[in-house]
């Protein structure tokens, strides 16, 4: 009987699956599934551990130096949790970030700040603001969850930058209305869905930044992870640079690494 | 005090003798001097106050860590003032070891605790004293000799603590602004039903449901305000502060709403003296919200407003200067590369009794280096009540911190 079941179950997907090659894909549909293809290139990294060092760069080319290391994990059934600490300058070190991400919903946000040793909640709405002073936002940064978007393929390009290989170009819609954006035009290799280049377009719907990622390594032969993401803000020409000098995948962190308590820890 | 800080450096050093591993896998040192300038523009009130402050402020840390789960900070603190001997203090602000595991943490020190959530007072804060005398805003805290243990469970963390030792609010003294007149008598301190040594104790529970982080905690000790006990002694008038036995419990609620924090602190308390030296219960809130305008000026600039009231069940005998007034301030964070936010607050006074207006500036001027503005405007204060007596005493603070 179970395998009877297993075998109808079988000729069910195999036969939606043809009707699916049968009735052409809209866009939309196809904007999804690559979404969701890139997603799953990313599962199962299960913990991260980095180091980076952010650039700011004004229009006069005057730059400043924040240097912060990050932790992040993956949930199961849930948006990710990560936690932030800042290193440099030195007025906010140990200032650091705990996030919780969900798949629906918005996030969860705590700052501790060591000089008053508080954990302050931050409004959800935090997500369009400037992550320390940087042309990221918060949004920019946080864990990208498929369900917070729709999508829409718009066409197939030789990669930005890299013309031997060929990129799908796809649109993404924040559902949120409190995100920054109104819309985000991402460059993506078709071979590993490597994102390459991606423009963000603010709520009147003008080219507001565009982010260029590159430097890519695989790490344990699986994950590809940008070394070098530039920020472009084309209203201010200001800049900010982020080189992720080191990370490591699979430290073993666990879900009790990222609580309130061990924000106020955190080094 | 020195003995304290000696049986509390003990009390540190133990563990770390019986560590396995007496060699830290992580050692950091840093530290912030300050050089500060204290500006009183109406002239002194009162018999013996100078004009003007100068002050230098320097605090070390050291922090330590064991890979096992384990870490040592220590923090001293030293300020050294131009005119007022009180001012001039040194103090522990943190001298604390603390072991943890997965799901719970347990420190033994001199600590710092803050469990408040909203911006204009933090009532629910009873584990520190304040340093009045370093910061007449109330922010800032006097080391406090601890043990806690901290279990953190699915339905929240609970902490326990024991506190052995009482600290002596700071006050001002004789040459010193922000007073009252005469200033307290030095070594006349009084501790109804107990001494500094009759240990104290907190419970506390706190958790986030959804978008809610709620916090409930009870506590029996001293209360961390002193009643003014009046004294004729030789024909003169003297005040000598008086710290009673409480029992305490309160709690905080803040809800993420959005672009809206909604935020509340309660307690109710008994054991306390009011203003007419009256012991009995009562019951003090602040409650209001914070709403962030995100980008509303130009690209990044963010505004909060804030608007918070606060109430005192025991209205003209409080002895909280804010016991039936409205805090609306204006939070403004550039959000550029220098860090520079600005704080322009007011309360006023529901009674009729006075307003206060704050401003607090801070910049970053290079990578180790920073600026900021204080002020407050004490004005209108009913003859008679807290702010009356601080009427010549508003204040512009400008401070350089240097960081290594």
């Amino acid at each position: 009987m179970k395998i009877f079941m297993k075998f109808i179950v079988a000729i069910i997907i195999i036969s939606t699956w043809n009707i699916s090659f049968v009735m052409a894909e809209t866009p939309e549909e196809k904007g999804l599934r690559l979404a969701i293809e890139g997603d799953l290139t990313g599962q199962g990294f299960m913990d991260t551990l980095s180091q980076s060092k952010m650039t700011l760069r004004n229009a006069q080319g005057e730059e400043s130096i924040r240097i912060f290391s990050s932790k992040a994990l993956e949930m199961e059934n849930d948006g990710d949790k990560s936690i932030f600490i800042f290193n440099h300058p030195k007025d906010v070190a140990g200032t650091a970030i705990l996030t919780f991400t969900h798949k629906s919903g918005p996030d969860d946000q705590w700052l501790y700040l060591p000089a008053l040793k508080r954990v302050k909640r931050i409004s959800s709405d935090n997500k369009s603001g400037a992550f320390v002073g940087s042309e990221f936002a918060y949004e920019d940064l946080s864990s990208q969850e498929v369900e917070k978007y729709t999508y829409k393929w718009i066409e197939d390009v030789p990669c930005p930058g890299d013309e031997q290989e060929m990129c799908y170009i796809s649109e993404s819609y924040p559902q949120d209305k409190s995100s920054g954006y109104t819309k985000r035009v991402s460059w993506v290799d078709i071979s590993e869905h490597r994102a390459r280049k991606i423009d963000y377009y603010d709520r009147k719907d003008k080219l507001l930044k565009t982010l260029v990622l590159s430097e890519y390594k695989q790490y344990l032969g699986k994950f590809w992870n940008a070394h070098s993401l530039k920020m472009v803000n084309h209203n201010t020409n200001k800049e900010t640079d982020i080189v992720i000098s080191e990370i490591v995948y699979q430290t073993g962190l666990k879900d009790s690494d990222f609580n309130r308590q061990t924000l106020k820890r955190a080094r | 005090m020195y003995l304290i800080v000696l049986s509390f450096l003990l009390t540190l050093i133990l563990p770390l003798l019986s560590h396995a591993n007496l060699e830290p896998d992580f050692t950091e040192y840093k530290g912030e001097i300050t050089l500060e300038a204290w500006f009183f523009p109406e002239s002194p009130l009162y018999n013996g106050q100078e004009h003007n402050n100068y002050s230098i402020a320097f605090e070390p840390e050291i922090y330590s860590e064991w890979s096992e789960g384990s870490n040592l900070v220590f923090r001293p603190f030293i300020r050294l003032d131009s005119e007022d001997g009180n001012r001039s203090h040194i103090d522990i602000r943190e001298g604390i070891y603390s072991w943890y595991g997965e799901d719970w943490e347990s420190s033994v020190g001199i600590g710092q605790v803050f469990w408040g959530v909203t911006e204009s007072k933090n009532l629910v804060d009873i584990i520190n004293q304040f340093d009045a005398v370093d910061d007449p805003t109330f922010k800032t805290k006097l080391g406090q000799p601890l043990i806690n243990l901290t279990l953190i469970r699915d339905t929240g963390y609970y902490e326990v603590f024991i506190l052995p030792y009482f600290r002596e609010r700071t006050s001002p003294g004789k040459k010193g602004r922000l007073r009252i007149d005469p200033e307290f008598s030095k070594g006349t301190t009084k501790f109804e039903g107990g001494s500094q040594w009759t240990p104290e104790m907190a419970l506390r529970w706190s958790n986030s449901i959804g978008n809610y982080d709620i916090s409930a905690h009870s506590f029996l000790g001293y209360a961390r305000a002193p009643s003014v006990d009046v004294q004729i002694v030789g024909g003169q008038l003297k005040y000598e502060p008086n710290y009673q036995r409480i029992r305490q419990i309160g709690g905080t609620i803040q809800k993420a709403s959005g672009a809206t924090l909604y935020k509340l602190e309660w307690l109710a308390k008994d054991g306390q003296k009011d203003a007419n030296f009256r012991r009995g219960g009562y019951f003090a809130t602040v409650l209001g919200f914070e709403h962030t305008l995100y980008s509303f000026i130009g690209d990044n600039r963010d505004l909060g407003v804030l608007i918070e009231y606060n109430f005192d069940s025991r209205h003209s005998r409080s002895t909280d200067i804010m016991q039936d007034d409205i805090f609306v301030a204006a939070r403004l964070t550039l959000n550029d590369s220098k860090n520079t936010e600005m704080l322009f607050a007011s309360v006023i006074d529901l009674d009729g009794d006075g307003q206060i207006y704050q401003v607090d500036f801070g910049t970053r001027i290079n990578d180790s280096l920073t600026f900021g503005v204080q002020g407050a405007i004490y004005q209108n204060g009913r003859l008679g009540s807290n702010l009356y007596i601080l009427r010549q005493d508003s204040w512009l603070e400008i401070n350089f911190k240097h960081y290594f």
